[in-house]
């Protein structure tokens, strides 16, 4: 029989409590969103009525959430692809040329990571205002699309800083245009990167709370701004667990998305963090 | 126009054309808008009316005299410095625990609950919270049998949120710190246990010196997020009760949206950026200089 050192049982021991109590509040909180109304002030910590699957209908269709996740969806992708492709441009002209005032470029891109969002929210809502965009998608994709830049520049920083410059004068010699450069040399090889750096600031985008609460009204309103909606008037309307379904509604498409692209994330994060 | 095409050179002109969407994004979206509330700052404005009245320093000089401001800068200062030394702590080492897991299934298991949390938006986290800390019917409470107000007790909420934002990025804080653990080369340990070190000094002399740059990633990083923290306290307390969890962030909508003083929550914004900048250069600069040291 193998002999366990003490301080190996304790640390298994400290991690298995641990991640049970960080995954306490999602358990309680799927469970208590079966529940029946009825059954809400019950001290069981399970459902013993039956499962209620209305209330995960009653949130998705009578509260209006899929509309709500059209619009994160609509929202988020298209600040994202815009994001990316503004990211790889400009990472092109910043880290594969002589480009003289990329230092200048990248210190304005952390300084805009640092910003509070209270710094521009006022300023950026009256110009909308002027411009007429306030109130339509365009008043989240802008904002949401500069979200994007700062991760996006900093994981193709480190990537194309490995990759060898010698491919760009190749095909340079071989007659390619610089757009053709990155449209047929480096976007295929960046793939991997963009998928870390897509996926990253999705997240950070869906989840976005703040602009989304000021710059839209209802009918363009994002999840984590229904969900707070739900919240307030489900409590009136007396059907408590069917908030707690429109909670697990929110966060269930992000876990699904990293249950299955799980490597991205621990690449990612390592990359864009670090060497940025 | 070819005249202007003298003394710059070609790359650098493709460059700014690669570079044209990113700028033009970064001015309309960021710059402009900054220093349009930087002007604003020295106006009194209500954001209604056309009259704006010029009033020099005059909000900056405000501040001192707010006594909620004050007691929102000792909040997020509490806050902020919680966050930045015990979540890496705690992070660096859940990490080596997570790593040292010889299992790869239990080990992804692992690192998949305690990131989990950091997927889902701080407020819904928020939310999340606000049922469990629910003095009735709210678990913690049922599970300890007790019935505090953790969100409505003046001398704990400040605590009670704290709690919230470790849980949800403590597992992210180690994710970074095991990305550091797992690009220390493998020969390194190997040579250490040669030497005689165990477990501490594998630790001490192997991975900590390894991990520096990742460490100052996971502070800057909680520092630029904690220090302008707003979801979770809205949501939870809007910084209540009688600002006893008011901060910063809370403070300046609160005077923009509520008491239409813009001007004044511009001021207000231009001191929180310069104190991040400020903080994280500092702590930059230390931690470079010590690395110069060694």
């Amino acid at each position: 029989m193998r002999r366990y050192h003490p301080l190996t049982v304790v640390k298994h021991l400290v991690l298995c409590l641990l991640s049970l109590a960080f995954a306490g509040p999602f358990v309680w909180v799927i469970a208590t969103s079966l529940k029946a109304s009825s059954e809400f002030f019950s001290p069981n910590f399970l459902p013993m009525d039956g499962l209620q699957w209305e209330n995960y209908t009653q949130a998705f269709v009578t509260y209006g959430l899929a509309h709500n996740y059209f619009n994160s969806l609509t929202v988020t992708v298209a600040a994202v692809g815009l994001g990316l492709a503004i990211a790889l441009l400009a990472a092109y002209g910043m880290f594969r040329l002589r480009f003289r005032f990329r230092n200048t470029v990248f210190v304005a891109l952390v300084v805009v990571m640092m910003m509070p969002p209270q710094l521009t929210l006022i300023s950026q809502f009256l110009l909308f205002q002027k411009s007429g965009i306030l109130y339509s998608p365009l008043a989240l994709i802008l904002p949401y699309t500069l979200g994007v830049l700062p991760l996006s520049v900093f994981i193709l920083r480190s990537f194309f800083k490995e990759l060898p410059i010698d491919l760009d004068h190749a095909a340079r010699m071989d007659g390619a245009t610089d757009l053709q450069i990155v449209r047929l040399v480096l976007l295929p090889l960046s793939v991997p990167v963009l998928a870390t750096a897509g996926i990253l600031t999705f997240i950070q985008t869906w989840n976005e709370f703040l602009l989304a609460s000021i710059f839209v009204r209802s009918d363009w309103a994002t999840i984590p701004v229904a969900v707070a909606n739900i919240n307030n008037i489900a409590t009136q309307d007396g059907n408590q667990p069917m908030k707690f379904a429109a909670v697990v509604l929110s966060f269930l498409p992000l876990f699904v998305l990293f249950l299955f692209l799980q490597r991205f994330f621990v690449k990612g994060l390592a990359s864009g963090g670090v060497k940025g | 126009m070819p005249k202007i095409s003298i003394g710059i050179s070609a790359e650098t002109r493709t460059g700014w054309r690669f570079l044209s969407p990113a700028i033009l994004l970064v001015l309309a979206i960021a710059i402009i808008p900054a220093l349009y509330t930087l002007g604003m700052s020295f106006y009194s404005w209500n954001g209604l009316s056309a009259k704006w009245t010029f009033v020099g320093l005059q909000n900056y000089r405000d501040m001192l005299g707010d006594k909620t401001l004050m007691q929102a800068i000792r909040n997020t200062a509490i806050f902020t410095l919680a966050n930045v030394i015990l979540k890496p702590a705690a992070a660096l080492c859940l990490a080596y625990a997570i790593e040292s897991v010889r299992l790869t299934w239990l080990r992804v298991t692992y690192r998949t609950i305690f990131f989990s949390t950091s997927l889902i938006s701080a407020a819904i986290a928020a939310m999340i919270w606000s049922f469990v800390y629910e003095p009735n019917v709210g678990l913690l409470n049922r599970l300890l049998g007790s019935n505090h107000m953790w969100l409505g007790d003046r001398d704990l909420v400040l605590w009670s949120i704290f709690a919230v934002g470790f849980w949800q990025f403590l597992g992210q804080n180690a994710l970074i710190l095991m990305a550091g653990l797992q690009s220390v080369p493998r020969e390194l340990y190997d040579a250490a246990e040669m030497d005689g070190a165990r477990t501490w000094g594998m630790f001490r002399f192997v991975a900590f010196p390894h991990l520096k740059g990742f460490i100052a990633i996971v502070v800057v990083i909680n520092i630029i997020n904690n220090l302008k923290a707003y979801d979770l306290f809205k949501v939870m307390t809007d910084g209540g009760p009688r600002h006893a969890s008011e901060v910063v962030a809370t403070h300046i909508v609160k005077q923009a949206f509520e008491k239409g003083e813009l001007g004044y929550s511009a001021a207000m914004s231009y001191a929180l950026l310069l104190v991040t900048l400020v903080l994280v250069v500092i702590y930059l600069w230390l931690t470079e200089f010590r690395k110069e040291e060694a």
